[in-house]
């Protein structure tokens, strides 16, 4: 049975790229031009996945408040941000409201679609892993990659707030310990057209972050300035 | 330099000063006014003083009874007496006689002689008084509780009583000071009484002279018998023992002054009474007969004056200064002494003897001046008889002057130091306005040139012509600052207004291929997607350098060390080419350099940095990066040879948007680069700053950073 995508955009033309893209992969599509239309199609059924703009209309906020209202009826429902606010804080309070991802446009559809298929996965691993807690994982020293639900885990705890994009910097990174990735090659990991070095860097900054949350001490990830960033065991 | 900075500059408060100067002219011009008047008002009292004079001689016209009155007799020397003014007091002092000295009688061998007396006398209140001025080498004073009365230098004076008995004072002086007056028998040496004669009645004060002594005394004038008969002799007595060497008369030669009484022309009656009609009491009429000897006379020259009493109270020591001041500046410079003033009078009535109606004008002290008209009576057949002498002081129209003077004086320095005061407040008040709407206009925009408010505060309330101004400026400021947030805003509202026709595009653009393309379009496809790719970074970058203040606030500084930090990143600048040719150099002492700081946000300034200089260097020439320690500051230098930055971009090369390329060359720049250097300079704590090399020609920015205190 084909996922059921739910898109929340309120440009036409968008909207029906996306609908295209996504249904030309199987999916199926239900595409919303605004905010409260959206929520009452999704309270009468659940969708597999929700792709939001936040902007819509003159209501800078719709995106956002839609997936509060959203989150409220499904806690596990995941959500993918899809917007042009990129700004930090943006990003930050998206994934804090329980947005699964945040990209930021303009997107490839080809990345679009991987994103989508990741976290339809994602969602259904968790529910499986869950229950079984049986699926692939690969060591790095003492950082563990659950590779199918894009979990991390450091010294065995899992680092909280993760984004797909995150985990696929460090799963980058980790590929060849010790060899410096470049900013070119890191920027394949954030699925956009155009990323800027200083792009690289911030998402850098969130994941050592995150993880010197868990250990303080942290420092495998090297900078090599000028260049790109390194992996380096300790 | 601008022509501005070259013109004077006065201050508010300079100006008010400068203006208040010009409230002077106001005292000036009343003291002018009432110098004027003055003048007209002299004039006036000249004319009205010829006016009496002619009434007055018209009066005595023919009157030769009344000038003639007093019989005169050759065996009997006639001394006149003078009409005294103001205060007459037996003090030894002079005074009152001032007047009268060239008018004194001289006795004895000469005016000069040693042994000689003169004699003034004069007459007030119905008393005689005297002032006999001696010359005396040696003046021997009387011993207390001698019984003799003439061992001792005295004075003698005989008064025949209207039965013809003779009264026989001595007048001798025990010290300086008050005399002893002695009723005596006969012999002038005894006593008649046990006790002198009381002072209240007769009294005589002497006073020791340098060639001598002076002797003031005065008494009643019911003294006299009705022709005012009296003797007066001088007893010098210097021998040791006690004996008279000689003895003065009025009448030189005799010593027996029983049968040689002097008499005293007082003034006529009937002339007097005549003349007491016309008294003013601020003039004094005389009238001389043909001897110019006092016949009668009303009045005073200077009204009495009142005793200066010393200033109490703060404004009357205002008022004080302000009068000394005023003396100063209305005094009459040069004034003659009374003795030239007498001079002056007795030159006027010879003048007068002569038959000629005369006038005169001296000043007599430093704020008064005497105003004399004299005029000849003569009988029908045109005989002199007299002079008629009329004095007016001009003290009462300069003491109307002067208080006019003073009331203006007072009235203008109180309104200039009133006016003063208020315009001194009030450009104190307006200055300190201004003042503080400069300041806040100042402090309105911060060092790099963004605005800090949407309004000013201070004057905003205000009615007049600086708040009207501080409404306007505040509404620039307003407009400004929405202008400010609008370029604040537009990069993100350019990238949220683009990236989404841009998303659309480019994924219509892949369902397009999805769709299938026919062959040979797809590189049209291709081409489109890399413009929009373009387009999608020049956004990017847009955002990225108008966020950056936000997204530094995320960042924090940890212990970097920049040497190792600048060394691998030209390290990987400086990548093993073919040719094996340095990008980069860096140059620095092998030594750790530790900032706080964010090292990718470092890394980002040297990304625009080394992007600049690339851009901007000569050909094949290799960028020189080069970091030294001074003092608690590191220095971050950036070198690169080719065209130096004109001089007046240099001061805001560093401000959003400023670039120093021409349009179209090369690649999309929008003046960024810089201004992530100094955002992210000053967010580490430092500044930046660019300078022009010359030899050879380049460009260097400096960064300085502090140095991070382990």
């Amino acid at each position: 049975m084909a996922k059921h995508i739910i898109i929340v955009e309120d440009d036409q033309d968008q909207r029906d790229n996306y609908q295209f893209a996504l249904e030309q992969r199987g999916y199926q599509v239900t595409a919303y031009a605004g905010k409260d239309e959206a929520e009452s199609g999704i309270k009468l059924q659940r969708p597999d996945l929700v792709i939001l703009d936040i902007i819509m209309h003159d209501n800078i906020d719709a995106g956002f408040q839609l997936c509060a209202a959203l989150l409220k009826i499904h806690p596990e429902l995941p959500v993918l941000f899809l917007t042009e606010r990129i700004g930090e804080i943006d990003r930050i309070l998206g994934l804090r409201m329980g947005a699964w991802d945040y990209q930021p446009k303009p997107v490839s559809l080809d990345f679009l679609a991987e994103k989508v298929a990741t976290l339809v996965r994602l969602s259904d691993i968790r529910v499986v892993s869950a229950e079984t807690n049986d699926q692939k994982v690969k060591d790095i020293g003492h950082l563990q990659l659950l590779e199918e639900s894009r979990q991390a885990k450091w010294q065995g705890q899992e680092i909280l707030g993760l984004t797909l994009t995150e985990f696929r910097m460090i799963e980058a990174l980790t590929r060849r310990p010790g060899n410096i990735l470049t900013y070119d090659t890191l920027a394949q990991a954030t699925h956009q057209h155009y990323v800027s070095n200083n792009t690289i860097s911030t998402h850098i900054r969130n994941i050592k972050r995150k993880i010197k949350l868990i250990d303080a001490g942290f420092d495998s990830i090297k900078s090599e300035y000028g260049m790109g960033y390194r992996w380096s065991e300790r | 330099m601008n022509s501005s900075n070259k013109r004077l500059r006065f201050r508010f408060n300079t100006q008010v000063l400068v203006f208040a100067l010009v409230l002077i002219s106001i005292p000036w011009l009343s003291y002018r006014f009432v110098a004027e008047t003055r003048v007209f008002m002299i004039e006036g009292q000249t004319q009205a003083q010829e006016q009496l004079a002619r009434g007055i001689v018209t009066l005595f016209q023919g009157r030769d009874d009344l000038l003639a009155e007093l019989p005169y007799l050759d065996s009997q020397q006639v001394v006149f007496s003078h009409p005294l003014i103001g205060t007459a007091k037996v003090d030894g002092y002079t005074n009152e006689w001032l007047d009268y000295q060239l008018f004194a009688k001289y006795f004895g061998a000469g005016e000069d002689s040693e042994d000689g007396y003169s004699l003034l006398l004069g007459e007030k209140d119905d008393r005689i008084y005297g002032l006999v001025r001696i010359q005396d080498d040696k003046t021997v004073l009387r011993v207390k509780g001698t019984s003799r009365l003439d061992v001792s230098d005295h004075l003698r004076l005989t008064l025949p009583d209207r039965n013809g008995n003779k009264r026989r004072l001595v007048m001798v002086a025990t010290a300086s000071g008050a005399m002893e007056v002695w009723y005596v028998k006969d012999d002038w040496s005894t006593a008649q009484y046990v006790r002198p004669s009381s002072s209240f009645i007769i009294q005589a004060v002497m006073r020791p002279l340098v060639d001598g002594y002076l002797v003031e005394f005065a008494l009643p004038n019911y003294f006299l018998n009705q022709r005012q008969e009296f003797g007066l002799a001088v007893a010098d007595v210097d021998s040791e023992d006690g004996t008279m060497r000689h003895l003065k008369t009025l009448v030189g030669a005799d010593t027996t002054i029983e049968s040689h009484f002097n008499l005293l022309a007082m003034r006529a009656p009937e002339a007097n009474r005549i003349l007491s009609s016309l008294s003013r009491s601020d003039s004094q009429v005389v009238i001389y007969d043909n001897h110019l000897q006092v016949r009668a006379s009303v009045g005073q020259v200077s009204p009495v004056t009142s005793e200066k009493i010393k200033p109490q109270g703060i404004l009357e020591r205002i008022q004080s200064w302000l009068n000394k001041g005023l003396d100063w500046f209305i005094a009459i410079p040069a004034y003659l002494n009374p003795v030239q003033a007498a001079s002056q009078e007795r030159d006027l009535l010879n003048r007068a003897l002569d038959k000629k109606f005369v006038s005169g004008r001296w000043h007599k002290g430093p704020t008064e001046q005497i105003l004399a008209v004299a005029a000849p009576i003569v009988d029908q057949e045109g005989e002199l008889l007299g002079v008629v002498l009329i004095k007016q002081s001009t003290a009462q129209i300069l003491g109307l002057q002067r208080r006019a003077m003073e009331n203006i004086a007072l009235l203008s320095f109180s309104t200039m130091l009133t006016i003063l005061l208020v315009l001194l407040l009030f450009s104190w008040r307006q200055a300190m306005r201004i003042r503080r709407l400069g300041k806040e206009a100042q402090h309105i925009v911060d060092p790099d040139g963004r605005l800090r408010t949407n309004r000013l505060y201070n004057e905003i309330r205000a009615g007049d012509e600086i708040g009207d101004l501080a409404r306007s400026f505040s509404g620039v400021v307003a407009r400004l600052h929405e202008h400010q947030a609008f370029m604040n805003t537009m990069p993100r509202t350019l990238r949220h207004e683009v990236n989404n026709p841009l998303n659309a595009a480019m994924t219509s653009l892949e369902n397009l291929q999805m769709h299938g393309v026919i062959e040979g379009q797809q590189r049209y496809i291709d081409s489109t997607q890399r413009g929009l790719v373009k387009i999608s970074g020049i956004v990017e970058k847009l955002a990225d350098a108008a966020n950056l203040e936000e997204a530094l606030h995320e960042d924090e500084l940890e212990p970097i060390n920049l040497y190792h930090l600048l060394k691998t990143y030209v390290h990987h600048q400086n990548p093993g080419t073919v040719e094996d040719v340095e990008d980069v150099m860096f140059e620095a002492e092998n030594q750790a350099i530790y900032v706080a700081g964010v090292d990718y946000r470092i890394e980002q300034l040297l990304d625009k940095l080394l992007d600049n200089a690339r851009d901007f260097r000569t050909s094949g020439s290799i960028i020189t990066l080069r970091l030294y320690q001074q003092d608690y500051d590191c220095y971050l230098e950036v070198e690169n040879s080719g065209p130096t930055i004109p001089e007046g971009l240099l001061a805001g090369l560093f401000n959003s948007m400023v670039s120093a390329r021409a349009a179209g060359a090369g690649h999309a720049h929008f003046g960024l680069g810089l201004y992530v250097v100094r955002l992210i300079s000053q967010f580490h704590g430092g500044s930046v700053s660019a300078h022009n090399l010359t030899r050879p020609e380049g460009v260097m920015f400096r960064i300085r950073l502090p140095i991070l205190l382990v």
